[in-house]
C-alpha cells in the first residue's frame, strides 16, 4: 500500500480574509447550523497570524458566511455558561466544560463598537469535531457585550 | 395559522414525534411542556429572533471589517 493515501487533501477557500487552506479533519459540523443560518453546516475555525484574539468560524461551503468569534472569558472573566443535557446531547456532551465555547463577535466602524453576543455561545465538542449554538435562556448576558470595558453601545 | 383550544393536562401532537403539553395555567402564563427529538432546537421565540438577527447582523459586518485597525486600536488600549 502506498502511504499517499493517509496523506489529507488540502482544500481551500478564498475569503476576503484571504485564501484559506484546509483539510477534512479541520471540519467541525454544525448539525444543526447557526441561528439564522440553519442550511450551513461544515465550519473551519480560521486563526490569522497577528490577528488574535480574533478567530473565524468560516463555512465552507459558503466562504461568504464568516463569523468573528472571541473566547468569552476575553470579553468576561467569569462568564459561565449553563446549559441544558438536551442542548448538549446532539453534539455529544454530558457536560458543557467538555466543550471549547466561543461567542460571536459584531464588528462596527470604531472599536468602541465591537460586541460579543454573550447569550448565545457557540460549543465545540473538540473530540467529535461537533458544534452548536446555545441560547443561554436563564441568563442576563447582552447580546451586545462591547468588547471593551467602559465602551459605550 | 392552525388554532386549537386546550385545556390544562391536554397536548398536541405534531407528526411522529413532537408532542406539547399544556401543564399548567396561571393567570397570563402558561407552563407548556415539550417533547421532541434532540436535533430539533427548542427556544423562547423572542430570544431566539434577536438571536438569528445578531447572528445576521455579525455576518454582514464581518465581510467589509477592517480587522487591521481593530486590532490596532484593541492593542493600543489595552497599554
Amino acid at each position: 500500500m502506498v502511504e499517499a493515501s493517509q496523506v489529507m487533501e488540502k482544500y481551500y477557500v478564498k475569503t476576503t480574509l484571504g485564501d484559506v487552506t484546509y483539510t477534512e479533519s479541520d471540519i467541525v459540523l454544525f448539525p444543526e447550523g447557526i441561528i439564522g443560518f440553519e442550511d450551513k453546516s461544515k465550519f473551519i475555525i480560521f486563526n490569522k497570524q497577528g490577528f488574535e484574539p480574533f478567530q473565524w468560524l468560516i463555512c465552507v461551503d459558503d466562504p461568504a458566511l464568516q463569523l468573528p468569534i472571541i473566547d468569552p472569558l476575553m470579553v468576561k472573566e467569569d462568564y459561565i455558561a449553563q446549559s441544558g443535557l438536551r442542548e448538549l446531547q446532539s453534539i455529544g456532551l454530558d457536560d458543557i466544560k467538555g466543550g471549547q465555547l466561543f461567542v460571536i463577535v459584531t464588528v462596527g466602524k470604531s472599536i468602541h463598537n465591537v460586541s460579543a453576543n454573550l447569550r448565545g455561545p457557540i460549543v465545540i465538542n473538540p473530540s467529535r469535531k461537533l458544534g452548536k449554538q446555545i441560547i443561554l435562556s436563564e441568563s442576563n448576558y447582552s447580546l451586545k457585550q462591547p468588547i471593551l470595558a467602559g465602551s459605550q453601545n | 395559522m392552525l388554532i386549537l383550544t386546550r385545556k390544562r393536562g391536554e397536548g398536541i401532537a405534531i407528526g411522529n414525534d413532537i408532542r406539547i403539553s399544556i401543564l399548567e395555567i396561571h393567570g397570563k402564563s402558561i407552563r407548556i411542556g415539550i417533547h421532541a427529538p434532540k436535533h430539533i432546537p427548542v427556544h423562547r421565540e423572542e430570544i431566539y429572533l434577536k438571536v438569528q438577527e445578531q447572528n445576521r447582523i455579525a455576518a454582514n459586518e464581518s465581510l467589509t471589517a477592517d480587522y487591521s485597525s481593530l486590532i490596532m486600536s484593541l492593542q493600543q488600549s489595552k497599554k
